[in-house]
């Protein structure tokens, strides 16, 4: 389900971002500018949610009268929804006919000419997310130990996508951006912590 | 997601699960929307003011796609 309603969506996204793109005009049209800032949110918002839920799954933490089950299905379709986002955004800037942004710039880090760095970081969380997500199709290959080492990755990966989203877009300065960065960044440092120093925790009756 | 919950397999919760997605579509055409909105329909700036001629030759010496990015687009 969580790859098929990604895909379904992604191939949705990828018609709409292409009609944009043949119907805006080349000089001064950006739909295709736009659709891709909107899609870099999205998916940060959803890689965000993505590595809460994967965080409060591994703590055993959960809202009351919500099942286990219930956390571990939001973090599966948040995670895979969050690649179709990468996707749109990714098609949207390399269709964008102003912002001439490359397959290459796009698939290998620190190749763009613009701000390489802040890119770069941008592409290396894609393809963090992409191991991630493979690693776990392919669960069933492979033993616990490995899956769980590939996973870590999502740590480095959630931090490369909020620098890229802070230093590549030209969004960080407006004040709805910094406040949506700030918040969610406060919120995975204080999960991160309790993750972190938490798992030695020994209750009080043990 | 530990021990046999690992991987896709046995999924469950298929009607949250497309819930979800319905909500992440929906900000992705409303934040794209509300970017279009935040900086007017250029077609029709550029047709009243003539801006579309006067900011090309702006963005045609830039070889880099910063400038030109950074210049012509943006909230």
């Amino acid at each position: 389900m969580s790859w098929k309603a990604s895909t379904l969506l992604a191939a949705a996204m990828a018609f709409v971002i292409v009609v944009a793109r043949l119907t805006q005009d080349a000089q001064t049209g950006t739909a295709t500018w736009d659709a891709s800032r909107a899609a870099g949110f999205v998916a940060y918002l959803l890689l965000w949610l993505s590595t809460v839920t994967g965080i409060a799954l591994q703590m055993r933490w959960r809202p009351a009268r919500t099942s286990n089950n219930v956390l571990v299905e939001s973090h599966r379709i948040t995670s895979v929804l969050a690649l179709s986002f990468v996707f749109a955004h990714v098609l949207a800037i390399v269709l964008d006919p102003v912002v001439r942004f490359s397959v290459l710039d796009a698939l290998v880090p620190f190749t763009s000419t613009y701000r390489p760095l802040q890119v770069g970081a941008g592409t290396l969380a894609q393809w963090m997310l992409v191991t991630v997500l493979t690693s776990t199709a392919l669960a069933g290959f492979t033993r616990w130990s490995t899956w769980r080492n590939i996973h870590y990755i999502s740590f480095p990966c959630y931090v490369l996508s909020l620098v890229h989203g802070l230093t590549a877009g030209s969004d960080s300065a407006a004040p709805v951006a910094l406040l949506i960065y700030a918040a969610t960044a406060s919120i995975i440092a204080a999960v991160s912590v309790a993750r972190v120093f938490g798992r030695n925790w020994v209750p009080a009756e043990a | 997601m530990t021990g046999t919950r690992r991987g896709f397999g046995n999924e469950r919760h298929n009607h949250m699960k497309a819930v979800i997605s319905f909500l992440a579509g929906g900000s992705f055409f409303v934040a794209w929307f509300g970017f279009a909105a935040s900086h007017g329909a250029p077609a029709a700036s550029g047709a009243v003011a003539g801006t579309a001629t006067a900011t090309a030759p702006d963005h045609a010496p830039l070889t880099t796609p910063a400038p030109r990015a950074r210049t012509s687009r943006g909230s």
